[in-house]
């Protein structure tokens, strides 16, 4: 192991944008590959010298750099959004919830910014959200020195004007605590193409600024698909828990239940003891 | 009943050069042009070559934790799985880097990641190399002529006891709670004529098998001086007589590929090893083979092959739309019960196979006088 300032450590929200940048990529790929622009990128492929040797950053990827000018021709088609938007969503709810197992496994809190922290007592998860609707606005959830500090406030610019209407567009199309992720889906179609097709950079970086638009857009369309679907009255994921929210006349809260497997696999696999179970807060937020 | 003994079979892990890269930019890793690879196979090799999935590979180490404390409260003594059985394709284009990601993570519990971002702390199955039993797949020799970055990079630098050769067969002898098993190792690839070159064979080598007389003599000779001498050389021999082993074949390809539904990519590429039923059925008229393990199609199943128990391994780490994502867990009852049992990745956690035919009994194995 080297030494540990040579590890690179993130929060959750981070990991989560850093880790749906690379799928991001592989998305790209895939719809090139099944996009109007198929024979040009495989040619394209096929031309270019790729080293197998190298791996992870679009620098050792000439294919996607000399891709550009097809990324900014396809991005105005609707199908090649969508289909980008749905592989995305494939990917991030896998993304999202092994990472906050592995924070939890690693230390004793969870937190995602927009969306809430998760906490690990003795016995218990606790979730205590951020209750994004209501907030004036959407929180960045990248730093304003980050490099893409200006693509997230594209993002949250574009999203933010969804947020009025979220709650009516997921009761009326959308049933089911477990239907989130499908009204996430329909969020990131609805706004990426738009955003995708506002950015005119030069050919080399488009893939690279796609798939930071990919990683940033897809987490706010989450973080709001999931806000929307607990406000309208519960989530409920498959191998995480049940979330339920409960209005009260002076504090809102949601109560989280965690499903028995993925606390069993937290508690295993910890590394740092839990909080004292004395010291577990209410999940409530003053309203 | 309790556990004695518990194998935990993976296949297909399909190991791409970086823990984080996106499954669907190894297409990326081809060089297609200096390999002669025609712009009209991209498909074909991005559906192939697909790497494994970052969060399915870091949640299997804490998953099979969690399987081994439930072992532990059937019974189950130790504090590690008994062995590992890799069945092949544990790299997705046979790149070193993938292998040294793959050798990290399968030996050690922490190991460093790194990508063009940085580098970061990966959790691994801390399963020590002499509890591992591999063979490649035809992805570990993809347009390669022969074995040799495989072993240099994955089979040597772990110090595996069991090397695979083309068209040879190892013998590996394992004893678990009293009772003894033989691992039949066979590797029936067919090679590409030079290395890095597709060829205009390449629907032969890309993806089957075949078995040859010589390998078939391999066999033969290994297993008729183990059933009469008791040993194949000072390591590998048995404490009991051959009678008394179990005898399990190992091997990358289906045993029986009509039992399978057609994939895409194999109605471009055949994925049939010729010959392998042919000894299979052999082996269990001549050898007693009682149970034959293989991967390969990416879909599990359990099945019977004329008289021998064939459990199908589908990927354990890569996941693909219409495809079972999984592994399966042996366990040994001490009543001598064999027991598969499958596991399933839901697209957030592994969680027991709730389809029934993945899990029941598969064999029969009583304890003999020999040492644990």
């Amino acid at each position: 192991m080297p030494p540990n300032d040579d590890i690179s450590t993130f929060g959750a929200t981070s990991t989560v944008i850093r880790l749906m940048k690379q799928q991001a990529r592989g998305s790209l790929v895939a719809a090139l590959l099944r996009s109007t622009a198929h024979d040009r990128f495989e040619a394209i492929v096929e031309t270019t010298g790729d080293s197998p040797a190298k791996a992870g950053t679009l620098e050792d990827r000439p294919v996607l750099a000399r891709a550009g000018s097809l990324l900014l021709d396809e991005a105005s088609r609707p199908d090649f959004a969508n289909q980008l938007a749905n592989d995305l969503m494939d990917h991030f709810g896998a993304v999202f919830w092994v990472e906050l197992s592995e924070q939890l496994i690693r230390d004793t809190s969870c937190k995602f910014d927009a969306l809430g922290e998760f906490k690990r007592f003795s016995n218990v998860l606790s979730f205590i959200p951020e209750l994004l609707w209501e907030k004036a606005a959407l929180p960045s959830i990248v730093a304003e020195s980050g490099t893409d500090y200006g693509i997230d406030a594209l993002c949250r610019f574009a999203f933010e004007s969804l947020r009025p209407n979220a709650r009516e567009m997921f009761k009326n199309k959308f049933r089911g605590p477990e239907s989130f992720p499908d009204f996430c889906a329909e969020l990131l179609r609805d706004k990426m193409p738009g955003i995708l097709n506002v950015l005119k950079a030069p050919p080399a970086f488009v893939a690279g600024i796609f798939s930071s638009v990919a990683a940033l857009a897809s987490y706010y369309a989450w973080v709001i698909a999931f806000d929307t679907a607990i406000r309208v009255g519960s989530v409920s994921v498959s191998g995480v828990g049940d979330f339920q929210f409960v209005a009260g006349r002076v504090v809102n809260r949601v109560d989280f239940v965690v499903d028995e497997a993925f606390l069993k696999l937290i508690q295993i696999n910890a590394q740092k003891p839990p909080l004292p179970d004395e010291a577990n807060p209410p999940s409530l937020v003053a309203a | 009943m309790s556990i004695e003994t518990a194998f935990v079979l993976l296949s297909d892990l399909h190991f791409s050069n970086g823990l984080d890269e996106a499954a669907r930019t190894q297409t990326l890793n081809i060089p297609f042009s200096n390999y002669g690879i025609p712009a009209k196979m991209t498909n074909l090799f991005e559906a192939m070559c697909r790497g494994h999935f970052a969060p399915c590979v870091k949640k299997l180490p804490r998953y099979l934790k969690v399987l081994l404390s439930e072992l532990k409260d059937e019974g189950y003594q130790r504090d590690k799985f008994d062995l590992c059985i890799l069945l092949g394709d544990q790299s997705t284009l046979a790149h070193e880097r993938s292998y040294k990601l793959l050798r990290d993570y399968l030996t050690q519990d922490e190991y460093v990641s790194e990508d063009g971002d940085g580098k970061y702390i990966g959790y691994g199955l801390g399963i020590a190399a002499s509890d591992i039993l591999a063979i490649p797949g035809n992805h570990d020799k993809l347009l390669r002529s022969s074995l040799n970055l495989y072993h240099e990079e994955f089979t040597r630098h772990l110090r595996l006891d069991e090397e695979a050769r083309p068209q040879m067969c190892s013998i590996s002898i394992r004893r678990f709670a009293g009772r003894e098993f033989v691992f039949i190792l066979i590797e029936p690839s067919v090679y590409c004529a030079e290395d890095l070159k597709l060829g205009s064979d390449f629907r032969s080598h890309l993806a089957a098998g075949k078995i040859s007389p010589k390998l078939i003599e391999d066999v033969e000779t290994k297993l008729n001086m183990l059933r009469e001498y008791g040993k194949l050389d000072a390591e590998t021999k048995l404490e009991k007589t051959f009678n008394d082993a179990m005898k399990v074949l190992i091997v990358h390809y289906a045993v029986d590929e009509r039992r399978f539904p057609p994939g895409r990519a194999q109605g471009i590429v055949p994925h049939q090893c010729d010959g392998l039923g042919e000894l299979v059925n052999m082996l269990k008229r001549e050898y007693q083979l009682s149970i034959a393990l293989h991967g390969h199609l990416h879909h599990p199943l359990l099945y019977n092959f004329n008289g021998v128990q064939v459990i199908s391994a589908t990927t354990a780490t890569r996941v693909d739309k219409g495809t079972k994502t999984g592994f399966f867990l042996m366990k040994v009852l001490d009543s001598g019960t064999i027991r598969a049992e499958h596991h399933l990745w839901t697209g957030v956690a592994f969680t027991p196979d709730p389809d029934k035919n993945l899990s029941r009994d598969v064999g029969y194995l009583p304890k003999r006088a020999i040492a644990a």
